[in-house]
């Protein structure tokens, strides 16, 4: 191995050689010098920030409206502490403060600074305690404690106590910040702060702003560097004075070529270990902040180098010129960003709204839930999937799941003949109604309670809906016409007066389910199981036709979020901890556990009518099976595992799977015989992705995406935390498996190796 | 190791050995730079493979070297198939128009040649100062070789040839682009190195040198081999030009040779003649002979004139650039 050892360290040298090197050495080592003095300090909070100040006209108003009648007499007799307060106050930024409604803009953000400014002020002149000391503020312990040292107080102690003072005396529009903020420092001056946030806040915000620091330095511009200065590596050595010699000695071609090639990213290697090495030791030994993940972005960026100089190498390999070689390689990125960019884009636009999310089976009709919020029906004249139900929202999915509406339903009122759904989005939910007699006009029908968690059938056949604090029904006169039809004044709509809400409460005891729960329901049996955190809530009808709580269990606490069904004896719990739990309904006794697997998170979980079947489609698109009656997992018994979207059961011999796109196919559960398979017809745009695009962009490397793979492994709980903050799992967007930019880059890596290979193996020189 | 004085076993074989390079699209154009050609080389001998630029020389080294493939034909160097790594580990090359890299120094260039020889690092550090000092760089070692002049950098290139100890030398043009200076401090080199015994590949276009080191020369020309030999080899003239050197009156001598056109008075002084006959064959010779004794003109002397190296070498090249 001596002489390729020779080659890699000679391929080193040559690098350390060009002069680029040093200068960008140079900048960096100024920027870590520079950034050396960075730290930061504990301090307590006692100033007042802008941002703690919530509902600004309603804190001017607080303050204000005490004010005596002739603003312009100091009136000090007066004994209210916020009055005290508002009588320090200069008399012009009083008088401007009287007109805080009339301004706008600027001048408005210009007057709350100056009050904060005011306020500051009397916190550091001890003043605000004072003013208020007649009076019985709610201190809470730290304020009291202070407050009985009051003579002995250092400056800093009195300020941090007209701080609580103030907090007390308005305490719903002055933030209640921690007792401790954190200063960051540039030598002894405060740069950044006071910021009232905790120690693990500031190393997760130092952490961000490392990786940006780093995706943009070392990700992007130090890998752009890198491929100038060790781009004339390859075409130098292949020069005909150079390449000659070295054929002449008693080495392989191959080995010459892949040693060189390890040379250049060994000597990235050093680089960006001296700038990651430099930056974490800076976080470190300044910040207090070891960042250990940061050293993973080491192999990360060397590998993104690695698969960008595979091109450079092969073109300068190729066409002997550095200059060729480096247009080359930039077209590359360039190619690798636009792919990505106009596959996302397209999926965005075409796809991702029509991805089924659930599958509902009514009698003889078919619908699937999408991600853009619709509802289709299948449409056996046209072959298509037609449109039902739209939740408002039908443009592209942009923006985090949270923000867009959702639809709950729709479900079938049989005597009425039109679905009923409710919208739920940022304002009132609204329930609506629509049916294929009308052309699936969807008509607005009222309001909807609050936190609806969902919206299903009982026993009887009415329509319900479980709320976090109680159980709603259908009403039984309830009239599908539209509220548009009611008064209005300018276009907008005024309540109908007389005319019920659509929903009524069913009279029962009260209970309280968290609005964050995982609901199942069994509409054989009128059973709801609620999960939250690991605790489980059974809601039960009773004989009079109400709904008690005859369950509420603490279980051992899981922060994970979960999707629930529940059979006629089993429920199963599957949570975004990769498990599934199978529960005895009575007795809420474990009867079975399963592993889904590391990262694997659940999406739905659906019951057969009888509840004899329970399963759960994970977002992986893969879907776990359970046959209670012999407790035997069945899984293996589905077709397409792997591209599941949902699922739903006909009755006890068939299921209905949405697969790819929105593909409906109907599998016999006996055999896993596929009894129909249904596929919409294709738009242009969508064939263009599905037969163009998105191959392309599959076999395309993606190293601009090993980024959010640094990224990712820098913040492995975001995933969850995405999950966390998101209701309905069934709609979450998981980030994208953060390996899979690595195993396409690699592979692209050893087939560009490859073909250089074979290339100076075969070339004559 | 121990060099052997020349001997008649080869230590490189070559049998109509051809090249053809493709190129254009499809490689359907077809250049053929070397064609049959058939050659050995003795152990411990000087070889000089001649040629005007372009006639397939520097092919036919790297394809003894490996570095490209030959279409057809065999070969084999030191005992080993043509590009074998255990063959390459045995030789020395200093190739046309070298190229170190600038960010190298005369010592970091022989540590690098010297270890992708195969040589290990403290033999490297024993040779290199020994071999730089040969070839006249030892006080210049340590700087960068983009200050070097062509000479000196040639001066390198022979130096890391020799690093491993190798046993047959190629010298690809190593005197070309030098000044007379160089180009004498080069010859002395290979000088030394021809008496140390070593077998040396020589490939050069520049005639006078050659005809100084070499015991064998072959002429390539068009890529094909038009002669091979030793200097003691050399053909006489095709016409062939014979030098008489006669003492007797001028008069006599012209009037005996009164029919004989082609001669020609070289010199005179003042008791004799030289005259330089064109034959063709040796009864001219003769009857040239009996007719000067029978006028008594007496012969001191008659000598064959032979090609020089020069004359030889354009006689096969000269002649098919006028054919052409």
């Amino acid at each position: 191995m001596r002489p390729y050892l020779a080659v890699i360290v000679d391929s080193f040298r040559e690098a350390l050689a060009s002069r680029v090197l040093w200068i960008v050495l140079a900048l960096i080592t100024l920027t870590i010098i520079a950034l050396a003095p960075v730290g930061w300090q504990r301090t307590r909070t006692t100033k007042l920030q802008m941002d703690d100040i919530h509902g600004w006209p309603k804190f001017v108003a607080s303050l204000s409206q005490t004010a005596p009648a002739n603003d312009s007499t100091d009136d000090l007799s007066h004994s209210s502490s916020v009055t005290r307060v508002w009588q320090e106050f200069p008399e012009d930024l009083r008088k401007k403060v009287l007109e805080f409604d009339d301004l706008k803009g600027f001048e408005r953000l210009r007057l709350q600074g100056d009050v904060i400014d005011s306020l500051n002020k009397q916190i550091d002149d001890k003043k605000v305690y004072v003013a208020s000391e007649s009076d019985d503020l709610a201190l809470d312990p730290e304020g009291r404690e202070l407050a009985r040292r009051w003579d002995t107080l250092s400056e800093n102690e009195s300020q941090r106590l007209n701080r609580l003072a103030l907090e007390a005396l308005f305490p719903d529009q002055i933030v209640r910040r921690r007792a401790e903020s954190i200063n960051i420092t540039y030598f002894h001056w405060t740069a950044i702060g006071p910021m009232p946030i905790t120690n693990s806040r500031l190393e997760s915000i130092i952490q961000l702003v490392l990786l940006g620091f780093m995706n943009f330095f070392v990700g992007t511009i130090g890998v752009l560097v890198a491929i100038l200065i060790t781009s004339p590596i390859v075409p130098n050595m292949f020069e005909p004075g150079s390449i000659n010699l070295l054929l002449s000695k008693p080495i392989s071609r191959s080995l010459l070529f892949l040693s060189k090639f390890i040379g250049a990213c060994s000597y990235v290697l050093i680089c960006a270990s001296y700038v990651i090495l430099g930056f974490y030791l800076l976080a470190g030994l300044r910040l207090g902040v070891w960042s250990h993940k940061l050293l993973l972005c080491i192999p990360i960026f060397m590998f993104l180098f690695a698969v960008n100089y595979s091109v450079s190498a092969l073109s300068g390999l190729v066409w002997r010129n550095a200059i060729v070689a480096i247009v080359i390689t930039l077209l590359f990125v360039g190619g690798c960003f636009g792919v990505g960019f106009v596959r996302e884009i397209m999926y965005q636009l075409a796809i991702q709204p029509k991805e089924a999310t659930d599958v509902v089976v009514s009698g003889d009709e078919l619908g699937i839930h999408t991600r853009g919020g619709q509802y289709k029906l299948w449409d056996a004249e046209n072959n298509d999937m037609a449109v039902a139900f739209a939740s408002g929202s039908s443009g592209p999915l942009m923006g985090p799941p949270s923000m867009r509406n959702s639809l709950l339903g729709p479900v079938w009122h049989p005597s009425l003949k039109v679905y009923v759904a409710i919208t739920q989005s940022w304002s009132k939910p609204q329930v609506l109604v629509a049916s294929a007699d009308d052309d699936w006009q969807r008509h607005d029908t009222g309001s909807a309670p609050n936190g609806i968690l969902m919206l299903d059938h009982d026993s009887n056949g009415n329509i319900i809906a479980l709320a976090s604090d109680g159980i709603f029904q259908l009403r039984s006169d309830f009239q599908p016409t539209p509220t548009e039809d009611g008064p209005s004044i300018f276009g907008w709509k005024l309540p109908s007066i007389g005319r019920p809400e659509p929903f009524e409460p069913i009279d029962g005891p009260r209970f309280t389910l968290d609005s964050q729960s995982a609901i199942g329901h069994c509409p054989n049996t009128d059973t709801f199981v609620a999960w939250h955190k690991g605790k489980v809530s059974v809601l039960r009808r009773t004989a009079a036709g109400q709904y008690e709580l005859v369950v509420d269990q603490e279980g051992e606490e899981r922060e994970s979020r979960a999707a629930v069904a529940v059979g006629k004896q089993h429920f199963v719990v599957a949570t975004t901890d990769g498990m599934i739990d199978v529960y005895d309904l009575n007795s809420l006794a474990s009867v079975a556990s399963y592993q889904l697997g590391e990262g694997i998170v659940p999406k739905r979980a659906v019951a057969s009518k009888s509840g004899r079947w329970l399963s759960v489609v994970s977002h992986n698109g893969s879907m776990w099976l359970l046959d209670t009656e012999t407790m035997s997992r069945r899984d293996s018994l589905l077709p397409h595992q792997g591209r599941i979207r949902a699922a739903n059961f006909v009755d006890d011999d068939t299921i209905v799977l949405a697969a790819n796109m929105d593909d409906v196919i109907s599998v016999q559960l006996s055999d896993g015989k596929i009894l129909g398979y249904k596929t919409p017809v294709r738009t242009p745009a969508e064939k263009i992705f599905l037969y163009a695009v998105n191959p392309i962009y599959k076999i395309f490397p993606k190293p601009g995406q090993l980024k959010e793979t640094a990224g990712s492994l820098l913040g492995q709980d975001q995933d969850l935390a995405e999950i966390q903050e998101n209701m309905d799992l069934s709609r979450v967007q998981l980030p994208q498996r953060k390996w899979e930019p690595v195993i396409h880059s690699a592979v692209f890596l050893a087939l560009m190796l490859i073909v250089s290979i074979v290339y100076v193996a075969r070339q004559d020189f | 190791m121990e060099l052997t004085a020349t001997s008649d076993q080869p230590v490189i074989v070559v049998e109509n050995l051809t090249k053809t390079y493709r190129h254009g699209l499809l490689g359907r154009a077809q250049v053929r730079a070397l064609s049959n050609v058939s050659l050995q080389v003795r152990r411990g001998e000087v070889f000089a493979l001649l040629g005007p630029n372009g006639a397939g020389k520097t092919t036919l080294v790297k394809i003894l070297l490996g570095i490209t493939r030959r279409t057809s034909g065999s070969g084999h160097l030191l005992g080993y198939g043509i590009g074998d790594r255990r063959g390459r580990r045995r030789i020395g090359y200093l190739p046309e128009h070298l190229r170190l890299s600038h960010h190298h120094t005369a010592r970091s260039a022989m540590d690098y040649y010297g270890r992708l020889s195969g040589v290990n690092g403290p033999e490297v550090r024993k040779r290199r100062d020994e071999l730089l000092d040969l070839v006249g760089l030892r006080n210049r070692d340590r700087e960068s070789v983009r200050q070097f002049s062509k000479g000196m950098g040639q001066r390198l290139g022979l130096a890391q040839a020799l690093l491993h100890d190798p046993e047959i030398l190629f010298l690809d043009e190593p005197t070309d682009g030098l000044d007379p200076v160089g180009r004498n401090q080069m010859r002395q080199i290979i000088e030394q190195l021809r008496d140390e015994g070593r077998t040396i590949f020589l490939n050069s276009h520049i005639l006078q040198e050659v005809q100084l080191v070499c015991d064998r020369v072959a002429i390539l020309h068009h890529g094909s081999l038009r002669f091979l030999g030793s200097l003691d080899d050399v053909p006489a003239l095709p016409k062939e030009d014979v030098e008489f050197q006669l003492a007797g009156d001028e008069a006599t001598v012209r009037q005996v040779l009164t029919d004989r056109q082609s001669y020609k008075l070289a010199a005179q002084d003042r008791d004799r003649l030289i005259l330089h006959f064109a034959v063709s064959n040796q009864s001219e010779i003769d009857q040239t002979v009996d007719q000067l004794r029978e006028a008594n003109v007496s012969i001191l002397a008659i000598q064959r004139k032979r090609f020089t190296l020069e004359e030889l070498f354009l006689h096969y090249v000269a002649a098919e650039a006028e054919v052409l």
